[in-house]
């Protein structure tokens, strides 16, 4: 039977189930809404040097390059470190980055440790001091390949981290701790606790649907006690 | 106990304000985990462009030949064979940002803009169409358009347009100076992106999920679900038997109703429910909002002044009104009663007189 006093019943025993993923549902998405996302990607941490390219001492062209190395894609004339240079990608080594040296053509070694800690100061927009670098183990990350990136830590309140590519020279991903709360929050919010990928998840399906069930018994409940609070100022109106 | 008081009505205007949305979320989010990851409608019929020409044959003007300001990056690209310059002025860290780029031909140095004829082009190699279907599908001319694009929110570069006749009303999108495709939209992604845009409450199509909006209602719904476990895991006394009135076990009632008729009620099963719902077991409906849940205050009756007092009543009725014997029906086991009076006016059949 319809009545205010079924609607609570099951309004309550649906939460006393699904209550809590309910909560932790509109608290993480109230974190994830008010964080600002390019925030939380730390695009705000580091900044891409605003210098010209002086042209006149790039001595080796784009044609010398294209001759040297007819399969590169991808290529960028740009700086690493006060240094202009061309950035490509060659099939043959499976997309690899690589870098010349825009003034004489060598190609340079990957990006040593004491270069790495120079990009992330020279790119940080903080003031905080350098507190520890690594060289990430391999395998680690599928869009960096195989290849062990250079993860350089500042002592700032959220513990920025930038991870630069050693082929590349690029900073590719910034790390902080709003991040890692984000992203924790995420897999609160979607029910994935091991990597937070799979938005597909079981478990997610079958709390949505309770969450459903819970809500339309919440919402039955507040229809009838409105209508019956209408009826009663009505009655008392006559 | 107050606070219980204030926080279900709370829980309850909550309620009002946010219901709605709460349903379109977690509908939204059911459908996001049934549908993410199954095939991509707009991406099956798109195709790499081989823009690519041929290296060995073109021969590229040195970059400081361009006439043109130093750039903060220098691209060397290709469109439909043939190589040009991107120079950068800015280095945002999306491509929806806005650009400030200028494009040369890199062979003349002139400055170049991609063409109607050549955006068609490059449409036509992008997407991918079966044989049969092939002969009829139909390409509109290509249009150059500004943001706000409608299709794609926090896009903020102008771009082409063309679209296609096909059974799903793709577009395809390309940019505006080079003519490579940025992204195909079909009804089907149409329909995702507004699923989008009710999950994140984007009316104001910002095509981000960072909006006051969302932000004001995510704070409602959070204190909503706060005060809804609060309301669960702190149980009031409502209807619970209170012990040390046990001796009362009047199973006869006495009902003085609004006219002062005197009616005779028995309770027989009822007697261990709460009088509310003792009385409305026998079509007697007290004034109530809450149904009996302690949260109304409205169903008021009067009795004798020494019957105990539950703090939800404390909560609702003044110290006067106590005094003078006013008690919520809710609140109390009908068995406690012998005698009442109650703001409603009962049919005559059912007096005594
Ligand atoms: S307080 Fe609402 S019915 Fe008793």
């Amino acid at each position: 039977m319809l009545s205010a006093a079924n609607a609570r019943l099951s309004h309550k025993w649906l939460m006393r189930i699904i209550g809590l993923q309910c909560v932790i549902w509109a608290l993480s998405g109230l974190y994830m809404v008010s964080m600002n996302i390019h925030f939380i990607h730390g695009e705000s941490l580091s900044r891409e040097p605003v210098v010209s390219l002086p042209l006149a001492e790039v001595n080796y062209s784009f044609a010398g390059l294209m001759t040297d190395y007819p399969d590169a894609s991808n290529i960028t004339l740009t700086r690493v470190l006060n240094q202009t240079v061309y950035r490509f990608q060659l099939p043959a080594s499976n997309g690899r980055w690589h870098l010349i040296n825009g003034a004489t053509g060598t190609l340079l070694p990957p990006i040593s440790q004491q270069q790495a800690v120079r990009i992330a100061r020279q790119q940080y927009t903080g003031t905080a001091e350098i507190v520890d670098v690594q060289q990430q183990a391999a395998n680690q990350s599928t869009t960096s390949g195989s290849t062990a990136l250079w993860k350089v830590s500042f002592a700032d309140l959220a513990r920025s981290t930038f991870y630069i590519h050693p082929d590349s020279g690029q900073v590719i991903r910034r790390r902080h701790h709003y991040w890692y709360a984000f992203d924790w929050l995420w897999r609160l919010h979607i029910m994935d606790y091991d990597d937070g990928e799979n938005v597909t998840n079981l478990l997610l399906r079958i709390a949505s649907i309770l969450g459903l069930l819970a809500t339309f018994s919440g919402l039955t409940l507040l229809c009838l006690q409105l209508s019956a609070k209408w009826r009663s100022n009505w009655r008392s109106s006559q | 106990m107050k606070q219980r008081v204030v926080l279900s009505v709370w829980h309850k205007w909550l309620a009002l304000l946010v219901a709605i949305q709460v349903v379109i979320w977690l509908g939204t989010g059911l459908y996001f985990n049934v549908t993410e990851g199954q095939g991509d409608t707009a991406r099956q019929v798109r195709q790499t462009v081989h823009h690519v020409g041929d290296v060995g044959s073109v021969s590229l003007l040195p970059l400081r030949q361009l006439a043109a300001p130093a750039p903060l990056k220098a691209e060397l690209i290709w469109s439909l064979g043939k190589p040009y310059y991107v120079l950068w002025y800015n280095q945002p860290a999306h491509r929806y940002f806005p650009l400030e780029r200028r494009v040369y031909d890199a062979q003349t140095g002139q400055p170049w803009q991609i063409g109607l004829q050549q955006v068609a082009s490059v449409a036509q190699r992008a997407y991918r169409s079966d044989k049969q279907t092939a002969s009829n599908t139909v390409m509109s001319a290509p249009v150059l358009i500004t943001p706000p694009i409608d299709d794609l929110n926090n896009q903020q570069n102008p771009l082409w347009r063309v679209n296609v006749n096909d059974a799903l009303n793709t577009s395809i999108y390309l940019d505006a100076l080079t003519g490579h495709v940025v992204t195909f939209v079909n009804d089907d992604s149409r329909f995702r992106a507004l699923m989008f845009t009710l999950h994140f409450m984007d009316y104001a199509g910002t095509g981000s999920f960072n909006n006051s909006i969302i932000i004001v209602f995510a704070v409602l719904t959070g204190m909503l679900s706060l005060s809804g476990a609060y309301l669960l895991f702190h149980t009031h006394a409502v209807a619970r038997p209170l012990n040390e009135f046990e001796p009362h076990t009047n199973t006869q009632l006495t009902i003085r109703d609004k006219h002062s008729h005197t009616h005779s009620l028995c309770l027989s099963e009822h007697a261990g429910d709460n009088l509310y719902f003792a009385l409305l077991a026998n079509d007697i409906s007290l004034p109530s909002e809450c149904q009996g849940a302690g949260t109304c205050g409205k169903c008021k009756i009067v009795t004798n002044a020494s019957m105990p007092v539950t703090p939800v009543e404390t909560a609702h009725l003044s110290t006067q009104a106590i005094a003078d014997g006013i008690r919520l029906a809710c609140q109390h086991p009908a068995r406690q009663f012998s005698e009442i009076t109650i703001p409603v006016a009962l049919p005559t059949s059912r007096s005594d007189q």
